[in-house]
């Protein structure tokens, strides 16, 4: 028994070493998983100091005007980095009137001129929202009861993400309470938004959930799958069954080495969302530590059977691209779950990512006990049971 | 190690075969073969292509099952004990490769752990095929000629009393024929038994102490290469060509000396 361990401990050395070796499968393998963290950890940590380049084009010369002029500025998250203002341009205008060189004419052409051109920075990139106060905003109407209106005018860039929503937010903010302080009374409803992950949850932790889950799915799908394969087909794995080697020993040094790569690379992605992104470290480490081993044990797994359904390397290549993008569709990537029917629902929550990410998820952020992720342990079981079946039925050596 | 009752390693012969034979799908690539191998003999195997020389060798080898017949393999039946065998003996396999990024230090180390070898290094195998200064090679960084030798020091890591090797000169230049036939004879003279495959007349004549000819499956000849010989020529054959004292062979030798190229 030692011995056939030993033999196994030896051949996952060897593994260890050739995937190491491999340039691509290492940048691919490690460098991919951990790039995808550092930079949306990076963009996540950045929304509290997160600025949308803004330009403020205020054309008109209504006291409210100003009202909201000042509210822009007074927002963080906008930046203001080119302004034209009535009121200020007046001012300049109006000096110049007084040397008589310039007509106060010119003043709506020139802010004509500004919403032209902050449109044009807009669609080249440079800015990211335009706001526009027409001429007549503010100005008292019979028709708004005697009240100051009108509309500020947006423009986003629809093919920049969120930047528009964001935008559009903070300006119906600013709108609410310009419209009580206009009325002078508080309005009835209002909308408060709080997280079901608890107050102290920082989207670190959800990113580094899901990009910590997708590393090791990908050891599994891409790193597991293709090696056992590409070993066939060269006849390597002929030159080790000559040898006095069983299956059972190639399969446990195999999956060995993966495995000791996969938590390392856990580690890795763990310790770097913790100390460059302050992720609070979980609470339950042993459990931590437990889930990621049950779990990349089943995920190597799926890359075992799909090595032993394939009938070449390549073919590995195209199961596992099959799995990896089912299962991210499936797992709410492009199309969010809510989106699904309920057939659909039904099935993401079966298929072998989900409980990983929903476990890692659990334990980050609600410190639960054993007990509490026992259906996540249920179906990474399920699904271990049927990857080493289908794995171990359909190996062979060449 | 346990030894089950039917096989104990005490046969008068190293290798015996008896009405063995194998079939892929409708192609039936072995007929009921039978011989024996003495112990300490270099025995060949020659035949044409597809005649079902490496069919033989790889259920000799245990890693294929025969579909009929019986095979002792330095005394285990290879069908009931294929681990004892695989033990028993070193293989050289037909085209192959090895694990690729891994240096040959590293790969002979693993095969001295598996076959649990003390008191042998990497370095000493290295040594023993002239391959010493590529430990930290990589085998796809080899010459063939290297490559065979490699796979020939992985074959031996264990000292085994048998050792099989499938062409272990094809492709190779004049020069390093020769080297492996010094090798294989040299392995021969330490007392290990060789069965081996080749498509080279001379090589069969140079090292061969019996042959067997193999076609279509069945074993056609089998005897030393001086009595097939003779028996040719008892049999009334006479060579059309004169016979010189040299050969191009020998030519190729003359100019470009004996020693390894790679
Ligand atoms: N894995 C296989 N599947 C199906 N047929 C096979 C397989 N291996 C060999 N054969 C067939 O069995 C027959 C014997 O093949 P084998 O490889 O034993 O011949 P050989 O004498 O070693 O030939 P060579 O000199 O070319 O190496 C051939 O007809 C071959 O096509
Ligand atoms: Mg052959």
């Amino acid at each position: 028994m030692i011995k056939y361990l030993k033999t196994s401990l030896h051949l996952a050395k060897l593994q260890s070493i050739r995937i190491l070796r491999d340039p691509v499968g290492t940048i691919i393998l490690f460098g991919l998983p951990m790039i995808l963290l550092i930079v949306s950890g990076a963009f996540t940590t950045n929304t509290d100091s997160l600025s949308l380049n803004t330009a403020l084009v205020n054309e008109s010369n209504h006291e409210i005007s100003f009202a909201v002029a000042e509210a822009l500025e007074s927002v963080g998250m906008l930046k203001i980095i080119a302004d034209a203002q009535a009121q200020d341009e007046a001012q300049v205008f109006d000096e110049a009137a007084v040397s008589g060189e310039t007509p106060a004419a010119a003043i709506e052409y020139a802010l004509d001129y500004a919403l032209e051109r902050a449109l044009e920075r807009l669609r080249n990139g440079d800015l990211d929202v335009v706001i526009h106060l027409p001429k007549d905003f503010g100005s008292v109407s019979a028709m708004n009861e005697g009240l100051p209106g009108g509309n500020i005018e947006l423009y986003i860039d629809e093919t920049r993400g969120q930047t528009g929503d964001i935008a559009r937010s903070i300006l119906n903010g600013i709108i609410l309470e310009l419209n009580q302080a206009i009325i002078g009374v508080q309005m009835p409803l209002n909308l408060v938004q709080r997280s079901v992950l608890g107050d102290g949850v920082m989207p670190i932790s959800i990113v580094f959930t899901f990009f910590s889950a997708l590393g090791l799915f990908m050891m599994g799908v891409f790193g597991a799958a293709t090696l056992l394969p590409m070993d066939r087909k060269t006849g390597a794995l002929r030159r080790l069954h000559a040898m006095p080697l069983s299956g059972g020993q190639l399969l446990i040094g195999t999956m060995l080495s993966f495995g000791i790569l996969a938590l390392f690379l856990l580690a890795v992605m763990t310790a770097t969302a913790v100390l460059a992104f302050r992720m609070p470290l979980p609470e339950n480490l042993v459990l931590y530590g437990f889930f990621a081993l049950v779990s990349t044990v089943m995920l190597l797994g799926l890359g075992f059977a799909i090595s032993g359904i394939s009938k070449s390397p390549s073919q590995a290549d195209v199961y596992g691209q099959i799995v990896f993008f089912a299962s991210l569709a499936l797992g709410g990537v492009w199309v969010p779950q809510s989106f699904f029917p309920d057939i659909l629902k039904a099935i993401s929550r079966f298929i072998p990512l989900t409980p990983v990410i929903d476990g890692f998820q659990n334990i980050l952020h609600r410190g639960p006990g054993f007990t509490d992720l026992l259906p996540q342990f249920g179906v990474i079981g399920l699904w271990i049971l049927i990857c080493y079946t289908i794995g171990v039925k359909t190996f062979r050596w060449e | 190690m346990p030894k089950s009752a039917t096989s104990t390693p005490t046969s008068q012969y190293m290798v015996e075969v008896h009405e063995l034979t194998k079939s892929y799908g409708s192609v039936q690539a072995v007929r009921g073969i039978s011989f024996n191998v003495e112990r300490g003999e270099i025995f060949g195997i020659l035949g044409p292509n597809g005649a079902g020389k490496t069919t033989t060798l790889e259920i000799l080898e245990a890693l294929r099952k025969s579909d009929g017949g019986m095979a002792l393999v330095a005394g285990y039946d290879v069908s009931l004990n294929p681990e004892e065998v695989k033990r028993s003996i070193g293989v050289q396999i037909q085209s192959a490769n090895f694990f690729d990024k891994v240096r040959l230090q590293e790969l002979l180390g693993f095969a001295l752990s598996v076959y649990q070898v003390r008191g042998m290094t990497p370095y000493q195998l290295l040594e023993r095929v002239q391959l010493q200064d590529k430990a930290r090679s990589y085998p796809e960084q080899l010459s063939g000629g290297q490559l065979q030798r490699f796979s020939i020091a992985m074959a031996i890591a264990h000292s085994p009393e048998l050792l099989f090797l499938d062409e272990p000169t094809t492709g190779l230049d004049p020069q390093a024929r020769r080297n492996t036939w010094e090798l294989i004879k040299n392995l021969r003279n330490e007392g290990i038994t060789i069965v081996l495959t080749t498509h080279y007349m001379d090589e069969a004549e140079d090292l061969c102490d019996r042959i067997a000819i193999m076609d279509q499956g069945k074993i056609i000849a089998l005897d030393t290469p001086e009595k097939l010989v003779q028996g040719l020529l008892d049999s009334g054959f006479t060579k059309t060509r004169e016979i010189r004292p040299a050969t191009l062979d020998d030519v190729f030798i003359q100019l470009t000396g004996k020693e390894l190229r790679d």
